[in-house]
């Protein structure tokens, strides 16, 4: 129940994320559906650890953005930025940064290594999405 | 024939520029201006690095000339940018001519599409509200992000001091440390830390840093590794501005 509520709210973050950058409503609610996806299967994957859970959720966010944008003949771009904003390590940056500042460097050296790791992963995720993506499209 | 390859090449260039100012990726951007050039039967040499546009054309007789321009900032405005990616397709499938695809294309980057201010500004508070929730916790400190989160973007937004997003950076790092000192006794409950960490998702560089990584594994590896040295820079900004600002209200511990 938690975690669809927190799902809930995360595409509801991410839709509004979305409508900042100007999208029209219809694809601000898609881009708030996908990162109501990407969160239900980040937490669901959180188990695995936070770098293979934003691989797999940037994975699941590249997959149904990029059909989604396929049905609505538009790039996925507007779609896959709502989705992944809710997963990019900002707040764990923030943090590693402020570690330094402070002058615990140690801190935010290992917090700035994991910063690189997740978003590394979620690259990495939207990237095999766009590939599988472009095979099955091709084939069709 | 030489007037045709300028005409062409003023509108490649004018739609590579339009396309990464509404944040289109830069592979993809390359791709469209390669197909525009071959429908009017141009060899096509395009390289985008970052916010320069360098493309090169050649016509059948072996004529060729080459146009760089600047973009300046990019920012992201996916509403043109679907109009424009949209406009793209009709040309290369032949439904426009290029006077007709240019006068378009100018139509929508002067047009506003742009939502009022109310409805920005609520978007900016449920954004940085749920992001609170769902990364800290507390329904008081999700309350306390989402005020000040839209009181930010609105003075960052449309009270611009100077046009220098790195001092933009700054300033809502200032903004947000002595912000959330003076909410936090007001809402009863919430706790600095939470506060913070809403407020700031709206200003932190995360999309840039995974959008660069995306564009180094697909081979734009300077216009990526750019990226994320913007987003190292902006992010310093921002803390640099929390540490600012929380010296004036006596220190802060994350």
């Amino acid at each position: 129940m938690n975690l669809i509520v927190q799902s809930l709210i995360a595409g509801l973050a991410s839709g509004s994320f979305t409508l900042l950058y100007n999208a029209r409503p219809l694809d601000a609610v898609l881009g708030g559906s996908i990162g109501f996806i990407g969160w239900f299967v980040y937490s669901l994957t959180l188990g695995y650890g936070m770098v293979a859970s934003a691989l797999l959720a940037a994975l699941a966010i590249g997959l149904v953005g990029r059909i989604l944008s396929r049905l609505r003949h538009i790039p996925s771009q507007p779609l896959i930025v709502g989705g992944i904003v809710v997963l990019v390590p900002g707040f764990m940056a923030f943090k590693a940064m402020n570690a330094f500042v402070i002058g615990n460097s140690t801190q935010g050296a290992t917090m700035m290594i994991n910063v690189f790791l997740i978003a590394a992963s979620i690259g990495t995720g939207l990237v095999v999405a766009v590939a599988i993506t472009t095979i099955i499209f091709r084939k069709k | 024939m030489a007037e045709d390859i300028g005409k062409t090449l003023d509108f490649m260039v004018d739609t590579a520029a339009a396309l990464m100012r509404t944040g289109s990726p830069t592979t993809r951007t390359e791709i469209w201006i390669s197909r525009i050039g071959n429908k009017l039967g141009f060899e096509v040499d395009v390289a985008i690095i970052y916010t320069v546009i360098y493309i090169t054309i050649k016509d059948s007789n072996g004529n060729a000339m080459t146009m760089t321009k600047r973009t300046g900032n990019l920012s992201s405005d996916f509403d043109k940018f679907i109009k424009i990616d949209a406009l793209v397709k009709k040309f290369v499938d032949g439904k426009m001519n290029l006077s007709g695809a240019h006068s378009h294309l100018n139509f929508i980057l002067n047009a506003d599409f742009s939502y009022p201010i109310f409805i920005r500004l609520i978007a900016a508070a449920l954004a940085c509200g749920g992001f609170e929730y769902i990364l800290v916790g507390g329904l008081m400190s999700a309350i306390a992000s989402m005020v000040l989160g839209a009181m930010v973007y609105a003075a960052t937004n449309y009270i611009r001091l100077l046009d220098n997003r790195f001092f933009q950076q700054f300033s809502s790092g200032v903004i947000i440390a002595i912000g959330s000192w003076i909410l936090m006794p007001i809402f009863k409950g919430s706790a600095l830390n939470g506060i913070i960490s809403g407020s700031i998702m709206l200003f932190v560089p995360g999309l840039l840093i995974t959008n660069g990584f995306s564009e180094i594994s697909q081979g734009s590896v300077i216009s990526g590794t750019i990226k994320e040295s913007e987003a190292l820079a902006l992010l310093v900004a921002l803390v640099f501005g929390i540490s600012v600002g929380s010296v004036f209200v006596g220190g802060m511990k994350f």
